[in-house]
């Protein structure tokens, strides 16, 4: 999972003893000119955020418009992507579909990364019984298949997209603390540190001021690429049944509800899935180039 | 399961042609079924997704069997709990409801709804079905009722997951009800247990914040006479007892007549009293009816001497079965 | 050593019957009624209480749990609400099933993997690299549900080469044998024909789960491998004159595979806990599919073996990496003893 990955890295950096700082300096021209497709990455998912902005810019049909004698049509200029068993547009569907399926996981990373970094930063720079306590149950989430955990809480909660949200916010917020914690636990001796400690400055002034200026990187560089993961999952649970509600045009639920007509009618299924590929490659490219711009010994490039 | 011809059935196997064996395979996904009839693996498919008609029909190798269908598919509507349970809610449900679009997305696997028994156990007869798709005068009714643009009419739709027929039926009402601009429609699918269970235990509390309003359910004819069809549906002392009047429909008149048609023992008296409770429920509109479901089977062109069996389905006779 | 394997048990007993408190106390919550389901539309409501009477389902849900705990350390994992059969029977035939398909994936992610990270890493910035590392963001990315499903696309629609699903053919008759694997029973009874049919079965499903995989632990092993070539010993090891093979395989590789283990041991656990999307794309009766229909019945006994089952797995997972490390790093081997 990406976000091991980043953790590993970023341990495998740190192990090294020399100071691994975010030099800022020169980050613009290293994300544009690493030879990387990072900003390849970035214009992918800037052209998917304006369908999802504007999707009746892009789109003629209204989504949920059943019109049976069209049902199940191949992909023609008039439907792009085909139409699905009711006659739908299946083009203004995935189109509507994005802006749920990248809002859903937009939410998801803001909520449970700010979450999860605030408890992060407290149980890094606080210490003793409960901070370890927070650190066991994070590590358990953690450890656990995310799916396999999202599967049990959506199924007790009942159907629907906003439940399969909140499913998600629940399992993800324990990596950013464990992410968080180790940067704080990282920078807590360090000099500064203990010369704003000498001086006498609250414990949040010091996280707030000096602390997170400094550990930002690879927090974000993760939420970068989580969001995409957070697409993933969410469309997973949607594939399962488990997240939105008919008729609404989640991705995931759309290649679910392709796959009964997949060999009669290929386009249903393909193109949702394509666009969710295409999301988190856009992300996980993004994240990728943008720790490449900013924190390069941790690509050691 | 393999069955084997036994030797001594009393038919005799005068013809050289009989099947010597049937394989039967359970193969859940209708999509596959579909593909292996179309690839010859399979003789025949019993279940495949509705869209393959048309490809079967225009295939040479494949035969689709159809029979008058006896299975009734409705979306009961909750009777005890607002907004279903005002009458004109739910007439305006069944006006909002395009049968026509229905049928065709099912590929006309399914008859127009005659109410909640078909024709053949009530003599022939269907009663008076004055539902159409009329979304302006479903439109008055919800009005009538004092649903509009600023306070729309709320719904619930229970569903049986993995039945596109009842997601489709549902998704066509759902479009029809917007349509309208008075009334909404949610959809849930579920597995069989969670939606009994939810409504039992509604049951308990009856409160209408937590009311759901549509169940989707199938009657297939469990005794070929009226009575499976209309008193586990309809009569008041099926509440809760028995899964089937889960929406809580409770007439007076109308258990009065079942009581005395199952009371009688002369024909055309039993089919009397059904017909008049049947007359009532559909005055009623207890629930939206979508339709019978036809038998539809699937060949291949080579298998002779296949008959619908005018009762059961799926279900096929083996013994007349040979190959040309 | 001892203290250290009672306290590793006595942590593992404890998670497992935190999960399990955790899972009953949530199946409280839920509308569902597997007595219900598992009686069918047509029993009385009177057959149904009578039922969960009979199954001790109105009963404290403290009691319950108490109950199945007891029955647990006896090794009884109850019955299937919804089916009937004992737990214990439906795993014997799920487990297999689901182990069939990741072992297999499981050895084909590490190989690919780490055979794409050491060459990325050896040949840093050259075509390979940069092309390994594009297939590797590319492999991340995919959506397993989809990517299974548009293999079964093209290579059962279009081409006609593989099956669409299930461990054999519907024709075919399981072998009887000692695993429940079918490839390794069917080879035990000496029938080719069979072993050929159960492998072209798992192809599909083996490279849908494993791609996502390859992905990473390639990532990760070459990250890995290029920090470990740039610290001092192997810069010794270079300037001592050792060929450059020897010090990237014997010397730099060993130390470079630390963190490819561990994550991919977290890889692991996610395969062995399901692999759900892909068994319920290729029809696969593994385990995952097993416990996915479980809990969309609430069927309580089948739910609570799960979460076992996965918790022991992990343990299990957990204790071989730890070996591993000492295996891979002398000086935690020499710690440990």
């Amino acid at each position: 999972m990406t976000e091991v990955a980043v953790a590993g890295e970023a341990a495998v950096g740190l192990s090294h003893g020399t100071p691994v700082g975010p030099s800022r300096r020169g980050a613009g021209r290293r994300f544009l000119g690493s030879g990387g497709l990072a900003p390849w990455g970035a214009l992918v998912l800037l052209a998917l955020a304006a369908v999802a902005l504007f999707p009746g810019a892009v789109t003629r049909h209204d989504p949920y418009r059943i019109d049976a004698d069209l049902r199940l049509a191949p992909p023609s200029l008039a439907h792009p992507f085909g139409t699905d068993e009711l006659g739908r547009d299946v083009w203004s569907r995935v189109a509507h579909g994005t802006r749920l399926s990248l809002g859903v996981a937009l939410l998801v990373v803001i909520a449970s990364g700010t979450t999860g970094t605030a408890i992060g930063l407290a149980a890094g720079y606080g210490s003793g019984p409960w901070s370890e306590l927070v650190m066991r149950v994070a590590d358990i989430f953690i450890a656990f298949p995310a799916l396999i955990m999202a599967m049990g809480i959506t199924a007790f909660l009942g159907p629907g997209l906003g439940n399969a949200m909140l499913a998600v916010m629940l399992i993800w917020w324990p990596q950013y603390t464990r992410l968080a914690r180790a940067q704080v636990l990282g920078e807590k001796v360090k000099p500064y540190v203990e010369a704003a400690h000498a001086l006498g400055l609250p414990a949040m002034t010091i996280l707030w001021r000096h602390i997170l200026p400094n550990s930002w990187v690879p927090l974000l560089i993760k939420a970068t690429m989580d969001v995409g993961l957070a697409l993933l999952l969410t469309a997973s649970l949607s594939f399962l049944g488990l997240g939105a509600k008919p008729p609404t045009p989640e991705l995931g639920a759309l290649v679910t509800q392709g796959r009964e007509h997949l060999l009669s009618a290929w386009w249903y299924s393909t193109f949702p899935g394509l666009t969710i590929f295409l999301a988190v490659f856009a992300c996980n490219l993004l994240g990728d180039g943008l720790r490449d711009a900013l924190d390069p010994a941790l690509g050691r490039e | 399961m393999l069955l084997r011809k036994f030797d001594g059935y009393w038919g005799g196997w005068r013809q050289a042609k009989h099947f010597t064996a049937v394989n039967m395979l359970i193969i859940p996904e209708a999509s596959t079924q579909r593909l292996m009839l179309e690839k010859g693996e399979l003789d025949m498919a019993m279940k495949f997704p509705t869209e393959a008609l048309p490809a079967f029909q225009k295939n040479p190798d494949v035969q689709v069997a159809r029979g008058q269908g006896l299975r009734v598919l409705y979306l009961r509507l909750q009777n005890a709990a607002p907004p279903t349970s005002d009458g004109r809610v739910r007439q305006a449900i069944n006006y909002a409801f395009d049968g026509a679009s229905f049928r065709k997305a099912t590929e006309g696997t399914y008859d127009p709804p005659t109410g909640p028994a078909p024709a053949l156990f009530l003599g022939d007869w269907s009663p008076k079905f004055p539902y159409t798709y009329d979304p302006a005068k479903a439109k008055m009714l919800l009005q009538g009722a004092g649903y509009g643009e600023g306070r729309k009419a709320k719904l619930i739709a229970d569903l049986l997951i993995a039945t596109p027929d009842q997601r489709k039926a549902a998704e066509i009402l759902q479009a029809g009800l917007a349509a309208t601009g008075a009334a909404e429609l949610e959809i849930r699918e579920n597995e069989w247990p969670v939606m009994l269970k939810y409504n039992s235990e509604w049951q308990k509390t009856r409160d209408p914040a937590t009311a759901h309003h549509l169940f989707g359910l199938f009657t297939p004819p469990r005794v070929p006479d009226a009575y499976a069809y209309l008193w586990y549906t309809y009569h008041s002392k099926a509440i809760g007892a028995f899964a089937r009047n889960v929406m809580n429909y409770a007439n007076p008149k109308v258990d009065d007549l079942l009581d005395r048609a199952a009371a009688s023992t002369r024909s055309a008296e039993k089919i009397a009293f059904y017909r008049q409770a049947t007359q009532i429920i559909v005055d009623d509109a207890a629930d939206l009816f979508v339709g019978t479901q036809t038998k539809v089977y699937a060949l291949r062109k080579h298998i002779k001497g296949f008959y619908v069996h005018p009762l059961w389905f799926p279900t096929v006779t083996v013994y007349p079965l040979h190959r040309e | 050593m001892l203290r250290f394997l009672l306290r590793r048990t006595l942590f593992l007993a404890l998670v497992v019957l935190g999960a399990l408190a955790v899972v009953f106390a949530m199946a409280h919550v839920i509308p569902s009624d597997p007595a219900r389901a598992a009686l069918g539309q047509d029993a009385s409501q009177e057959q149904v209480d009578e039922y969960r009477r009979k199954l001790g389902l109105d009963d404290p849900l403290w009691w319950q749990f108490v109950r199945y705990v007891g029955r647990l350390a006896r090794g009884d994992l109850g019955v299937s609400i919804v089916t009937g059969n004992r737990v214990v029977d439906d795993l014997r035939d799920a487990v297999p099933a689901t182990v069939e398909l990741v072992l297999p994936s499981i050895v084909v992610a590490l190989v690919l993997g780490i055979l794409l990270g050491v060459a990325s890493a050896v040949w840093r910035g050259r075509a390979v690299d940069h092309l390994s590392r594009v297939v590797s963001i590319l492999g991340m990315s995919l959506p397993v549900f989809w990517f299974g499903l548009v293999l079964q696309l093209v290579f059962y629609k279009h081409l006609s080469w593989l099956p669409a699903g299930g461990r054999l053919p519907l024709t075919a008759m399981p072998p009887e044998g000692p695993t429940g694997i079918y490839t390794v029973d069917a080879l035990v009874a000496g029938d080719l024909g069979l072993v050929l049919e159960a492998f072209r079965h798992l192809v599909l499903p083996v490279i849908t789960l494993s791609t996502v995989s390859i992905a990473t632990v390639a990532r990760i092993t070459r990250a890995s491998l290029l920090d470990v070539l740039g610290r001092d010993y192997v810069r010794t090891a270079r300037a001592k004159g050792l060929g450059e093979r020897a010090t990237v395989y014997k010397h730099a590789l060993r130390n470079a595979l630390i963190p490819v283990v561990t994550i991919f041991g977290l890889r692991v656990g996610i395969m062995l806990g399901g692999a759900v999307l892909t068994e319920t794309i290729f029809a696969w009766p593994g385990i995952g599919r097993y416990a996915f229909y479980g809990l969309r019945q609430l069927d309580l006994p089948v739910v609570s073996a799960f979460v076992v089952y996965v918790t022991l797995a992990y343990a299990a997972l957990n204790m071989l990496v730890d070996a591993s490390y000492s295996f891979l790093d002398p000086r935690i081997r020499g710690a440990a003893s």
